[in-house]
Formats: structure tokens, C-alpha cells, sequence
């Protein structure tokens, strides 16, 4: 099973609701749901703010195990995969401010997977569905 | 659905919606700005209605925490869902800013 969504590049809330309703359609166990949902956000947000994007794609597929989310973008080239890791044991006064949501990005998906193609990046998202 | 707000004296309570996205976020912050101008040295955020919490969300609640602290005031976060408890677990913040009773 597998769908496609061009969505707004300005407006992270409609792919959000693209995949919850393929979620509710598929009928995901919630952690899964809400696990992709979160990722999903932090990362068309990130297109917003900082791609300058004038396309997004996404497509989800359910594989044997897992479902997989892929967004690709024409905005600038930028591998959320390479960006430092978040120190969580950090005392609340020293952390930094940036970086969280990569860093749940990372925590929320079990493979995150960057390519940059030409005038285009594609970042996947990989879920299992077990535990 | 917006932000709501209770405000006792120098306390102030802001009730968020399910979702606190992006332009939530930004709302949130533009409210508790607004409150500690009024003076609120005792700010709470009530979660007890959300279900999802993005990183922008948590940045502004970071952000004001520590600064008011820093002024001798508090801003926790209160009534956490388990889906919330988990975002915040996974960044390593519950325990420091949510309400303890």
C-alpha cells in the first residue's frame, strides 16, 4: 500500500492531516501514528522555516514491519541526519535552545534516511511496527 | 481552537488546545510575553487537553522558564498527558519543568 500527497511547502499542517489520515486508514497502532506525526511536523516545519521550498512531496508506504514516510523538497540542500547530536543530560540552564526537533526526529524513528538529488532532497522516515 | 487564560493576581494559568504546533507556539509565546508584562510572576501551562507538543512549543516554554527563573518567578508546565510526558521525557526536560504537587 502505498499513497502520494503533493502538499503546501508553507503549511506543515496539511501533510500532518495527509498522514494522519492515512494512518487512521490503515489503521496504525497509535505509538506508530503519533511517532510519525511528530517527526513528520518537526521536519515540514524545518521546510518552512529554513528550505524556502517551493515543492513538497510525500509519500507513504507500509513495507512488511514498518511504514515509511518520504518527503522530498526542492528547497535548499540540507542533511538533517549530520546535525549534532543533543546532549539531554545537559542541566535546563545550559542547554541550547536548537536542535530539538531533529533530535525528535531521530528518537521518534527507528532509520532516518537523507539523499540529496539534483535540486532536491528526500528524507525518509522509517517506523516498525514492533516494539 | 486557541489559548485560553486564567489570571489570579500575579498567577496566571494559559489553557492550550490538543495540538501545539508551530503557529500555536508562536501564540503561546506571544501570550506569556504578554502576561509577564502584566506583571504575572507565576506562570502555568496547562496540558491537560493536548496530545502533541512540537519542538518550537518546548522552545518557548525553555526559553521563558529560564527566564523566569531568572527574575525570581516560575513557568512549569502542568497536567501532562502521556503522549506529552513523552515528548517531554525524550527531550530530557520533564522532570525540570513539569508542576510537582
Amino acid at each position: 500500500m502505498e499513497s502520494t500527497h503533493p502538499v503546501r511547502p508553507d503549511l506543515p499542517s496539511e501533510g500532518c492531516a495527509r498522514w494522519g489520515e492515512f494512518a487512521g486508514h490503515q489503521q496504525f497502532h497509535e505509538p506508530v501514528r503519533f511517532a510519525l506525526d511528530h517527526a513528520l511536523a518537526e521536519h515540514l516545519q524545518n521546510i518552512v522555516h529554513y528550505s524556502h521550498a517551493t515543492q513538497v512531496v510525500l509519500r507513504f508506504e507500509v513495507e512488511p514491519g514498518c511504514v515509511r514516510v518520504t518527503v522530498t523538497d526542492d528547497g535548499t540542500g540540507f542533511d538533517p541526519t549530520q546535525a549534532p547530536q543533543v546532549d539531554t543530560s545537559t542541566p535546563i540552564e545550559a542547554r541550547p535552545i536548537g536542535g530539538l526537533g531533529i533530535h525528535m526526529m531521530r528518537r521518534l524513528t527507528d532509520e532516518l534516511v537523507y539523499t540529496r538529488l539534483p535540486g532536491m532532497n528526500r528524507l525518509e522516515m522509517v517506523k516498525k511496527f514492533g516494539p | 481552537m486557541s489559548i485560553s487564560k486564567q489570571v489570579n493576581g500575579d498567577e496566571c494559568e494559559f489553557m492550550l488546545p490538543a495540538r501545539v504546533d508551530g503557529p500555536t507556539a508562536n501564540q503561546l509565546e506571544e501570550e506569556v510575553l504578554a502576561a509577564i508584562r502584566g506583571g504575572a510572576k507565576f506562570i502555568l501551562i496547562n496540558l491537560a487537553a493536548s496530545n502533541f507538543l512540537c519542538s518550537a512549543g518546548i522552545r518557548v516554554i525553555l526559553q521563558y522558564h529560564r527566564q523566569m527563573k531568572g527574575k525570581g518567578g516560575s513557568l512549569l508546565v502542568s497536567r501532562t498527558s502521556p503522549e506529552i510526558d513523552q515528548v517531554l521525557e525524550l527531550t530530557g526536560f520533564r522532570d525540570q519543568i513539569v508542576e510537582k504537587f
